[in-house]
């Protein structure tokens, strides 16, 4: 359980009242290119017979693979971006325009593994915000997300308190 | 594999080059400027060098724990936070020691302090993480 979640009040209702869900696929080809890009070469990414050995039913996805994905959707169009690249109007109630936001961390709990092939789901709701002043950025939003990843029969892959950290303008 | 609580695991050494970043930004659909495009982290976001995606400094922490754990061990938690910025083409090394071990039916549930420390001498990313190793 994330610390500061659990020290402060639920957040108001209107701060994010409709939790984001998307469905995507885990393919071979994503997966391992994750696998690639992380320079991660575990042969359960990448043989099924490696994977079975290792008491898998076949190759999995990278086990970081869901929770690192930014976007589950084909979007945003370029436009939709900041001159820094990231989407627009994120928590448009918390950041301002010109905001920069930064990762804070994650914590992810691991259930079952998902399975090259598999479809997985991402359900994401905002769980907590807070501000809290740094030495050298001033007062900085914390913003905490809860994301659950479950596949195509339901079953719960991971578990993810993300928390995205924004400092804004002047 | 006989196991203490204070021992260290073996270290991970890893080198996150501008390509490798590229790519793993794009395998994300992570289009933030500061990992990818130096004139821009270097001058409006005011960096030393373009920024490693600390996803995918987690991902080094991941490589290292079932490296050590072996095929059969299964992570069950890591968490982390961001301490510091890691900047591209420089080494990082990942290390782990053990906290606690806790026998269960299905074999050590083995809990471990973690952490990435830069060429700086910074600790970049300090976590936990607990793995199942399985009973041989």
């Amino acid at each position: 359980m994330n610390k500061a979640a659990s020290r402060t009040p639920a957040p108001p209702a209107n701060l994010d009242p409709a939790p984001h869900q998307f469905t995507m696929p885990a393919d071979e080809m994503w997966t391992q290119r994750y696998a690639y890009a992380a320079t991660d070469k575990n042969p359960v990414y990448f043989d099924d017979a490696a994977a079975k050995a290792a008491g898998y039913e076949r190759k999995i996805a990278p086990i970081l693979f869901a929770s690192s994905m930014l976007e589950y959707q084909a979007g945003p169009a370029e436009e939709d971006l900041k001159e820094d690249g990231v989407t627009k109007g994120l928590f448009p109630k918390i950041v301002k325009d010109g905001a920069i936001l930064m990762g804070g961390g994650q914590e992810i709990e691991f259930f079952e593994p998902l399975y090259q092939g598999d479809t997985f789901t991402a359900r994401r709701t905002v769980i907590n915000h807070y501000k809290k002043p740094s030495p050298k950025r001033g007062e900085l939003d914390f913003i905490v997300m809860e994301s659950i990843i479950t596949n195509q029969k339901g079953q719960k892959i991971m578990r993810i308190v993300d928390t995205l950290i924004a400092k804004q303008p002047d | 594999m006989k196991l203490n609580v204070g021992d260290a695991i073996p270290s991970l050494a890893k080198n996150p080059t501008s390509i490798g970043m590229f790519r793993f930004s794009a395998v994300m659909w992570n289009a933030h400027r500061t990992h990818v495009d130096h004139p821009y982290a270097t001058g409006p976001e005011g960096h030393a060098s373009t920024l490693v995606q600390d996803y995918l400094l987690a991902s080094y922490l991941t490589e290292m724990l079932m490296k050590w754990g072996g095929p059969k061990s299964r992570l069950k938690f890591l968490g982390y936070r961001n301490r510091g910025p890691v900047h591209a083409n420089t080494q990082v090394n990942c290390w782990g020691k053990i906290t606690a071990i806790e026998e269960t039916k299905d074999g050590k549930l083995v809990s471990l302090d973690v952490g990435l420390d830069t060429q700086e001498g910074l600790t970049s990313v300090p976590g936990t993480a607990r793995i199942l190793l399985p009973a041989a």
